[in-house]
């Protein structure tokens, strides 16, 4: 008899220290917005992001230049998808060769660190991105060399003339890092940095930057914080940042909902819905550059079927663009091709382009008339939140109706990216995120290019082809580049290896009490800019 | 003395056995991978350098025989260094580290969430055999053994966060609060030493709902077993005795019978256990819990096999060395099984 | 009711009902659906129970819940039952074989199954499959191989007791050939043992088998399967119909076969038979 009396009250003891634990935690959570207790502006965010560093010169993650756009300081910034806006760099003339830029930077900019940020500093970070041979260096070959005239003046050497260096500079690529206290922990700029640089561990927990913040801590996949730089050369509106990893999509709504997160970055367009009419809540949508698209392959012995270009032609037209724009959201917009909307000369395409007849009627000229199997490549994988394998699904089902049987394969997108990234894809979706904003990071799609090798477009004889990128590539002219990137865009539009499907939109969900907040392709968002009511 | 002596060396050889065994069969399976891993971890740029390729290769022993690869792996482990991660660019030993803390707090309060509430419904059942209390038990108890965990786990979060707004969601601190560094990273652990109540109030109540997820297998299985060991001496003939002396039903099954029937339960939690780590992916996923589960999930998709060897090993090892002491245990307490 | 209740195989019957319906739901299925599970309509997405004609509402691509739901036990089912079968038989081919011949040869063939059962179940699967590649043949494959250990080490004890009973060591001084007793007397004693495991693990095996398409390891879209399904609806919580519905029923599939499981044992277990 005992003994059970004594089980139970245990029992009942323990049960109700958990539901008290529960329901105390419940209510603390729901109190908060905005602001930690101690009266500090804490911005927070909710994110699902890729970061692997903070090494600005070896980052090339989406989330990248978000942390390192509040830690280091640039020469251009971003802010509109199209025009980078001088930051550091107080002037700038480029001489009559196209190839040299000279800038003059800002004076009395200090680093976190107490140093003074010079010329050399930006010489020393360049040259390191160039030696690192990382992720992100491949944007600094085309700078020949780098003078430093005096401690104000830093002259740019390209080996060619390049209409986007301005917004190259604005990539962590060119982010201005101290070098002494670089070097003080292993980092070098010397030839052999690829091997001999070891800062970038060190640069994980600590900033070496002139930034609006600097880095308090990083959790890799749990949580980001940064602090106020308060001798920061620009305003900075509020105290601290803290970026959560939440990679439940629900769990971050839930969290916007009840005030736990002010911004919450990783919703997409199919679960924005549940915020709609929310309390607190506000929604924008964004015209964003990250475009899906599906690639051919242009190589018989893999493409199979699909490297015939009447068939390519074929899925071109066979595709509902309409009920496409209707699933990805609002702002979603349907490119021509390669030239996503808000870059140089962006065409669309008309919300009729699709033309069921004479898609059919160029699988018979192509000899399919009874149609064919392939395999589909999609990963598992989401672009703004927008979900791979529902897009792959439409795809699918429009296909069928001119014959095509697209057996759907799902991996892991690290597993396709490799795949795709050697060419031994047949048919597979794929998204195009730009590096920088400027419509010379789509020439990848070129024959001959990064992406055109991916599908084994190798055929660069096309001369026309040739000049127009060589103009667009180099034309200081806007309205000479504009029209370059039309004819290009037309010249492809109905004989490429792909099949562009939508440019998503991005959807940022945050707290009605905050001000200043926009998004931006780029460093997505600019935290220095957001005061909390 | 002997016999346990005995006992317990055979024992351990067997599980030192079990973790050679363990390293080749999981090297051996993460190198099914068919695809080649240095084209999805290394820049375009460095990739077209020879020199840094080369290098890549030489550092993981990719050019080697497989057999000899497994060496040099086994080599590396016995000093500590189970490699780099392909994804994180760490090293494994040092992901691990970090994300051990959070899948053990988890499993522990999940753990003794199950024995409490599933040794209690147990002898609830058994006392009250055949009556209603019995029957809603036992149906609790079933379905937390035929629920698909992830599903559950969704329902959960949707009725206890989203709707009552009872628990908050996922992660293992609030939002508003800067995740606590240093310690032993057992939060509630780190809490109560340092006497720090407020951190321990928020990271608790963090806990509670994943640990009841992940602990109701275990739970289910454990009030089962407990249930039918009782029933089961319940027949016996030293209870019949008792019985006749005219004990009350209540009193047979706790005074006489609880001891006896406690015993074959403690296997019953060693294979709860192991259920309890492969539940911990599911439930890591969708409770944002920054732990073993979801690293190994990373791990597994993204096909980074030193990740995966790390994270298996750990895993299987932790699995052997419960079930050691389970045996141990089972060993010490009924001396049957010694003598086997 | 109440005394329909207290009816001790009330709940066997009922599993048993719950089976046979889904069973012949599989069977049927692409008789009995109302609306092709494949079919998209963009004008339609999101659609919530009850709505023009969709019972259980309608997915992200417009497809009715209901026929999927149906279909999907197409899928679900038939993986856990392959899975359960080829296990019990390589299982108790192995055990039977360790038990009977003893010795060494035992010793290193259970050890070599207690590696594979050192293994948490759903890690070692979803290495396997991730390895070999998403599809519901490599999942079924994943699962057979971490599973076959249970049903060795059941068999081996199995066939370990009986060795030593009266009949058989009869029949071996009698005569018997090895082949005659195993297949005369082990057998058929083992049955019941073996048959119990095996329905208790067909719910066990449906749901890992929708776990690991949960996890996007099994089944390809646009397949229908249950566990796929609920990972579709994740992101689409406050569209809770996706997932709640194909969840539903992995649920009620499994509590059914532990309920029929439940039964077999109490009825084939002599001591509570007896009570």
């Amino acid at each position: 008899m005992k003994k059970r009396k004594m089980l139970w009250s245990v029992i009942c003891l323990v049960m109700l220290t958990l539901a008290g634990c529960g329901g105390g935690g419940g209510s603390t959570d729901g109190s908060n917005d905005g602001g930690s207790s101690d009266g500090d502006k804490t911005l927070v965010v909710g994110m699902a992001s890729d970061l692997k560093t903070l090494d600005p010169h070896h980052g090339y993650e989406v989330y990248g230049n978000m942390v390192y756009y509040a830690l280091y300081d640039y020469l251009y910034r971003t802010f509109d998808s199209s025009t980078p806006e001088p930051s550091l760099a107080e002037s700038h003339e480029l001489d009559d060769s196209k190839k040299v830029h000279t800038f003059k930077i800002k004076e009395g900019v200090k680093f976190s660190s107490g140093n003074e940020l010079t010329s050399k500093d930006v010489k020393f970070s360049v040259n390191r991105v160039k030696n690192l041979k990382s992720n992100t260096s491949h944007h600094t070959e085309n700078v020949e060399n780098i003078e430093t005239p005096d401690d104000y003046t830093v002259k740019f050497t390209l080996k060619e003339p390049d209409a986007a260096f301005l917004v190259k500079l604005a990539n962590n690529s060119f982010a201005i890092v101290d070098s002494e206290t670089v070097k003080e922990h292993g980092g070098t700029d010397a030839e052999d940095a690829s091997s001999k640089d070891t800062a970038e561990k060190w640069l994980n927990s600590n900033s070496a930057g002139s930034g609006a913040y600097v880095l308090d801590k990083w959790k890799q996949n749990e949580e980001l914080s940064l602090v106020k730089n308060d001798d920061y050369w620009d305003k900075v509106a509020n105290d601290k940042v803290i970026c959560k990893e939440i990679p439940d999509v629900n769990t971050q709504i839930q969290m916007l909902k009840q005030g736990d997160i002010d911004i919450a970055l990783g919703i997409g367009v199919d679960n924005v819905s549940q915020l709609k009419d929310q309390e607190g809540v506000k929604i924008k949508n964004y015209v964003g550059s990250t475009t899906t698209f599906l690639l051919m392959n242009q190589d018989e012995k893999i493409g199979g079927p699909m490297a015939n270009p009447k068939v390519q032609e074929a899925v071109r037209k066979a595709i509902n663009y309409e009920e496409l724009l209707k699933i990805s959201g609002d702002q979603a917009v349907l490119p021509l091709d390669i030239v996503p909307k808000g870059f140089v000369g962006g065409l669309e395409k008309g919300k009729d382009y699709q033309d069921l007849d004479e898609a059919k009627k160029l699988m018979e000229e192509a000899g399919y008339k009874d149609g064919f199997d392939v395999k589909f490549t999609v990963a598992n994988f989401d672009t703004e939140g927008m979900s791979w394998t529902t897009l792959g699904q439409k795809i699918k089902d429009d296909l069928e109706k001119i014959g095509i049987n697209a057996k759907i394969e799902t991996s892991e997108i690290g597993v396709v990216i490799d795949s795709y990234r050697e060419g031994k894809e047949a048919f597979l979706m794929m998204h195009w995120h730009p590096d920088y904003m400027d419509i010379n990071n789509q020439l990848v799609f070129l024959p001959g290019d990064t992406v055109g090798e991916r599908a084994k477009w190798t055929d660069t004889s096309d001369t026309k082809m040739a000049e127009l990128k060589k103009t667009i590539q180099t034309e200081s002219d806007e309205e000479k580049r504009s029209a370059a990137s039309e004819e290009l865009q037309k010249l492809l539009a109905n004989d490429m290896p792909y099949a562009f499907l939508v440019q998503h939109p991005k959807v940022l969900a945050y707290r009605d009490n905050l001000k200043g907040v926009n998004y931006y392709e780029v460093q997505k968002i600019n935290f220095q800019d957001v005061s909390i009511n | 003395m002997r016999n346990m002596a005995r006992f317990l060396l055979r024992r351990l050889v067997f599980v030192c056995f079990l973790i050679i065994g363990v390293t080749f069969l999981v090297f051996m399976i993460s190198h099914l991978v068919p695809s080649d891993p240095i084209a999805s971890n290394m820049s375009p740029n460095a990739m077209s350098d020879p020199a840094a390729v080369a290098a890549y290769k030489a550092r993981w022993g990719l050019d080697k025989p497989l057999m000899e690869q497994y060496f040099i792996y086994l080599s590396n482990l016995l000093r500590g260094d189970l490699g780099t991660s392909i994804r994180t660019g760490n090293p494994v030993i040092s992901d691990l580290k970090q994300f051990f803390p959070a899948t053990l707090e988890l499993s522990i309060m999940a753990m003794l969430i199950a024995v409490l509430f599933g040794i209690t419904f147990g002898i609830i059942s058994a006392v009250y055999r055949n009556k209603p209390f019995d029957y809603l038990v036992r149906t609790i108890s079933i379905s937390g053994v035929s629920i698909p965990n992830f599903w559950f786990a969704l329902v959960m979060l949707l009725l206890f966060y989203s709707k009552w707004q009872l628990f908050p969601g996922g992660g293992r601190v609030s939002s508003r609060i800067s995740a606590p560094t240093g310690g032993t990273g057992l939060y509630v652990w780190d809490a109560l030493t340092s006497g720090n109540w407020a951190l321990l109030n928020d990271a608790l109540s963090h806990l509670i709902l994943p640990a009841i997820v992940l602990g109701f297998f275990t739970m289910g299985l454990i009030s089962r077993q407990t249930r039918s060991n009782l029933l089961e001496v319940s027949s016996l003939d030293y209870i019949r005795t008792a019985k006749a002396k005219g004990l009350s039903q209540r009193q047979i099954v706790l005074r006489h019978a609880l001891g006896n029937a406690l015993i074959p339960v403690i296997t019953v939690m060693g294979m709860g256990f192991s259920n309890l780590l492969g539940g911990m992916v599911f439930v890591e996923k969708i409770f944002s819990w920054p732990g073993i589960g979801q690293y190994a999930y990373l791990s597994a998709t993204t096909l980074d096999f030193p990740a995966i060897c790390g994270v298996s090993l750990l895993i299987a090892m932790v699995n052997v060395l419960l079930n050691l002491l389970i045996d141990i245990l089972y060993g010490v307490i009924d001396p049957r099984v010694r003598y086997s | 009711m109440k005394r329909l209740l207290k009816q001790k195989n009330f709940l066997f019957k009922l599993g048993l009902v719950i089976c046979a319906l889904w069973v012949i739901v599989a069977v049927f299925a692409p008789l009995i659906v109302p609306k092709n599970p494949l079919a998209q309509d963009m004008m339609g997405r999101f659609l919530a129970p009850g709505s023009s004609g969709h019972l259980l509402g309608t997915d992200e691509l417009g497809r009715d819940v209901f026929s999927r739901v149906l279909m999907g036990s197409r899928v679900s089912i038939t993986a856990g039952l392959v899975t359960v079968c080829i296990t019990i038989v390589i299982g108790t081919i192995y055990g039977g074989i360790a038990g009977y011949i003893g010795g060494i040869v035992d010793d290193i063939m259970m050890r070599f199954a207690e590696l594979i059962a050192a293994f948490p179940p759903l890690i070692l699967a979803m290495v396997i499959a991730a390895a070999l590649g998403p599809s519901i043949f490599n999942s079924v494959l994943a699962m057979t191989i971490i599973w076959w250990p249970n049903y060795a080490r059941l068999m081996r004890s199995l066939v370990i007791t009986l060795k030593e009973n009266e009949y058989i060591v009869a029949s071996k001084v009698l005569g018997a050939s090895h082949l005659r007793i195993l297949v005369k007397e082990i057998v058929p004693n083992a049955l019941g043992s073996l048959l119990v495991m095996a329905t208790l693990d067909i719910g066990n095996a449906i749901v890992t088998f929708s776990g690991l398409s949960f996890l996007g390891l099994g089944t390809q879209p646009p397949t229908p399967e249950w566990g796929s399904m609920v990972s579709d609806g994740v992101n689409n919580m406050n569209y809770w119909w996706i997932s709640t519905f194909p969840g539903i029923a992995i649920f009620s599939m499994s509590i059914g076969a532990n309920f029929v499981g439940d039964g077999l044992r109490d009825y084939l277990d002599p001591k509570i038979k007896n009570k």
